[in-house]
This record gives C-alpha cells, structure tokens and sequence, in this order.
C-alpha cells in the first residue's frame, strides 16, 4: 500500500502544482474534483443544518453536503451508545469545522514548505496540505469513492452498517482515493473526533462537559493539594469543570 | 533597511535554561548584555495562569508553548538509508521556544550525573582495563569531574529547583541508601512527596525485596519556597498535567 500511497501522493503534488517547488494553493491545475470541491463557497458562510430533528449548528467551513458527511462520519467513529454520549450529540461536528476554520485550518503551526517526499511511517505527515485542504479534498475523494463502489451513494447516503464498512476500508487504506491518501485522510480525521470529543467544551465539543461525566475526569480542576489526603485510594466523584466554569 | 543598534559587551543568543543562566550570572559583572529570543515573552502570570494553563487541545495536542515549526524546523530520517524530511508538525519529542524554553515545559525532574558520567573513560580504564574498550570506540572524558562540578550542581538545584524534596545518589554504591552527595541540606529540605499511591507501592515492594528505595528528586513544591534570587515558588496542587495531559 505504502507505494501506492507514494504514487498518489505525488500525484496530488502534481495536481497541486507544488512538485519540487513551494506548496502553492490548491489552483487551476487542480484535478476535477478538487475543482468541484472549491467551486463551493468556502468560507464564511452561515447554513442552519438539522440532525436528531434538532435545530443544529452553524457551520463556518463546511459546505451544507460536506457538514452532512463530517456529521455522518463521526457519528460513525463514535456513536451513542450504553457507555456514553456519541459525538455528534456533544459537537464534535462543530468542533472540527471551528479548527479548521481557524488557524488550524491554515495549519498555522504546520512546516508545509518543501523539499517533499514519500515519507516513512515514522516521518509522519508528509503531504503539502493544511488541514483544511485535506479535509476538503478528502471528502470529495471519499464521496467519490463511495458514489463508484457503493451503489452511487455519497457516504452520508449509506446504512449505518455501510459507513462502517467503507470506514474500516479508508482505515485500512483499501479505499482508492483519487487525489489524497485515504489513511492520512482518515488519521486526521479520527485524532481531530478524539479531540473535540474530550477536548474543553469552549472549543465546541464535549458539551456540558458530557464526556468528562462518562470517564469520571473532573477536568480543568486540576487543584488537588487540600483533598489528595482524604480521597487516597478512593473515587474522586465531583462534578466536572470547564475553564469557562472556573473563570 | 538594516538597523545598526548600539553595541553591547556580550550577546546571548537564547533565553532558556543556559542563556537565562548565564544572563543571571553574568548580570552581576557591570557589563551590559544583550539577549536574543526568537519566540514570545512569557512570565508566571498570565501567561502560565489557572484554569486557562489546563487546556490540553491548546498545550498538549497543539503545542502552544513549544516551537512553531511552521517558521523553523528540521528533518530527520531513522537510519542512513532513508531521505530526511522535514517535521511538519511536532510529535515525538518537543523543542521549547520562547523566554524560559524547555523550562516552561520542564516537568521538575533533572537528574545530576554521576562521577562515572563524567569520566567515563578514566572510571572504565580504573575498574575494567583498556581490553574492554572496543577500538572504535571514542571513549571519551569530558574534561570535568563530579566533585569539581557538585558545587554547581548544587547551586543550580538550589537556585532553579530549589528543593529537591527526594535525594539522588551521586555514588553508585550509594544509590538507594540515601547516604548521598547532594542531598539537600536539612534547612532546605521539604517533606518527600508522597502523593503517587504507585510510589508508594512500589516502595512497599522493593522494601520487601531488600532494596533501598528513595523518592526521585523533583522540584514540585510540597510546601512555598523562595530561592536565594527571590523568586517565589508556589506549592504543586497535583494538577496531573505535568506531561500536557491529564486523562494520558
């Protein structure tokens, strides 16, 4: 897989136009579906969006289809269930377009110059995209993977059974992405899900600190120097505080 | 337009650990000093404040107080077969920037060497002979000793650490029986900490064993101190977010 990945990968290099060169922006040499990708307002713009039968949240970076399968795809990674809340419910959506529309986005701590190559595992990310790039290309090749393997179903379309399946496939990098890397693609996607989930609620996921609650964590406390005596051994069980909460 | 400023005795280039120490020391010469830092001015309050200093998106999975990559990196490869490339975002280990450096993001724990790190070669040649030295290896001594050293040591622990509330061995055969250089001196010393119940465990453990455990040295406060320089230090409230992370 890793040279199949090579290849790809420095196919997007080509499309992007940044082969041996400066990453440039996603431009006028792009592949047809990054075309179709950018031909959408990018940002900001203002959707109300429903899901549950709830009024829903605003998205500034996502498009509406895209806020569709961003929504799908984490409900898929970490769904409601007898353990906890599932990350939908707590935000995690909205706390992944909020990165990626702020300085994440732009991968504002991220080296994105060159020289570029294929990489090893253990060099890491390795492609010229910012987070915000991937995430856009990379639904695009995932709704167009899924529309020519899944019976011209775009992901957020497909049974809950069916988005498991195809996500266990971009995991294991068996799905055929056409521009970018499905594992990369999918490893910023499950870290950036993790996140938002137990992240502190001001960044828009774990809503009324929910997920705390379910892994018993008393969050942004952290000043145990007067209780660590008398809870030795025993469950600290108090209700959990955000920053905003303690400021 | 490049600006010509006035010039100045010595230029340090770096505020972290070595620069900030040396700036300290050579404050005291009347020579006028110049520090160089290519990252933020940062100071106790606000910018280490609670709750806000408990936010692990921000420190533990985006580094805010470690180097930006996106200005200054490096690359690297595993062996010398591969092609080195660049980091392109920090992982496996965190250069600090910024005023303070690895300092504001030292987790209290610095172990002193021992007088066989020091002199490794001489210590080897003493014990083992020189057959043991394959001929290809650069043994070397690095030109000081631990006991030219301890003073130092000790001021710098006092000084920045202050209080090392556990003891380290200096001596090899002293290691575990607390009879130690560089134990802090009984008017500095704080109580142990001994909040860890896995410290504690493992000290019933080894006991029973027949070995000599001792806590680690650590300059998380267990009571207030003020160094010689008049910096204040707060007690550690056990927050857990030493390593970024308190759910890790």
């Amino acid at each position: 897989m890793a040279d199949d990945e090579g290849v790809r990968r420095r196919d997007v290099l080509k499309g992007l136009g940044v082969t041996g060169a400066v990453a440039g922006l996603v431009a006028t040499t792009a592949p047809p579906a990054v075309q179709e990708a950018k031909a959408q307002p990018a940002a900001p713009h203002v959707h109300a969006v429903t899901r549950d039968g709830q009024a829903a949240d605003t998205f500034r970076f996502f498009t509406p289809l895209e806020a569709a399968v961003v929504v799908a795809l984490v409900d898929t990674l970490i769904p409601k269930d007898d353990v906890g809340p599932g990350g939908v419910e707590v935000g995690v959506p909205i706390f992944i377009d909020r990165e990626l529309a702020g300085a994440y986005g732009r991968g504002a701590r991220m080296y994105l110059d060159g020289p570029f190559g294929q990489g090893t595992p253990q060099q890491g990310y390795q492609l010229p995209l910012p987070p915000a790039d991937l995430y856009r290309i990379g639904i695009a090749d995932l709704n167009a993977w899924c529309v020519k393997t899944r019976g011209g179903k775009a992901f957020d379309q497909l049974s809950p059974a069916d988005r498991t399946a195809a996500l266990k496939a971009v995991e294991a990098g068996q799905a055929e992405f056409a521009q970018v890397p499905a594992r990369s693609f999918f490893s910023v996607l499950l870290q950036n899900t993790m996140e938002g989930y137990f992240a502190d609620p001001m960044y828009g996921g774990n809503r009324n600190n929910a997920v705390w609650k379910m892994i018993g964590f008393p969050g942004a406390i952290g000043m145990y120097g007067d209780v660590i005596e008398k809870y030795r051994n025993k469950r600290y069980d108090v209700e959990p505080k955000s920053i905003q909460d303690l400021s | 337009m490049a600006t010509k400023l006035k010039s100045a005795d010595i230029v340090i280039v770096g505020l972290g650990w070595t620069g900030g120490i040396l700036a300290k020391e050579l404050a005291d010469t009347g020579l006028s000093i110049v520090v160089l830092e290519r990252g933020a001015p940062r100071d106790t309050n606000p910018d280490f404040m609670y709750p806000i200093i408990h936010d692990e998106l921000r420190y533990a999975q985006r580094h805010q107080l470690m180097q930006d990559v996106s200005r200054e990196t490096l690359t690297f490869r595993n062996n010398a077969n591969e092609t080195a490339l660049p980091m392109r975002q920090l992982g496996s280990f965190l250069p600090g920037e910024g005023v303070g450096g690895a300092g504001v993001h030292w987790n209290g724990v610095t172990w002193r060497w021992l007088p066989w790190d020091h002199e490794p070669l001489k210590l080897t040649l003493a014990s083992y002979g020189r057959s043991v030295i394959p001929p290809d290896m650069q043994l070397q001594d690095w030109g000081v000793s631990y006991d030219e050293l301890e003073h130092y040591y000790e001021q710098v622990r006092i000084s920045l650490w202050g209080l090392g509330q556990g003891r380290q061995s200096a001596r090899a055969e002293d290691r575990g029986r607390q009879r130690v250089r560089g134990t802090a001196p009984a008017r500095i010393s704080q109580p142990a900490d001994d909040s860890d119940p896995r410290g504690a465990l493992f000290e019933k453990a080894a006991k029973s064993l027949g070995y000599h455990p001792f806590p680690g040295p650590s300059a998380n406060m267990s009571q207030p101190y003020v160094n010689p320089d008049g910096v204040a230090f707060g007690t550690c409230h056990y927050c857990g977010y030493c390593e970024g992370s308190a759910v890790r």
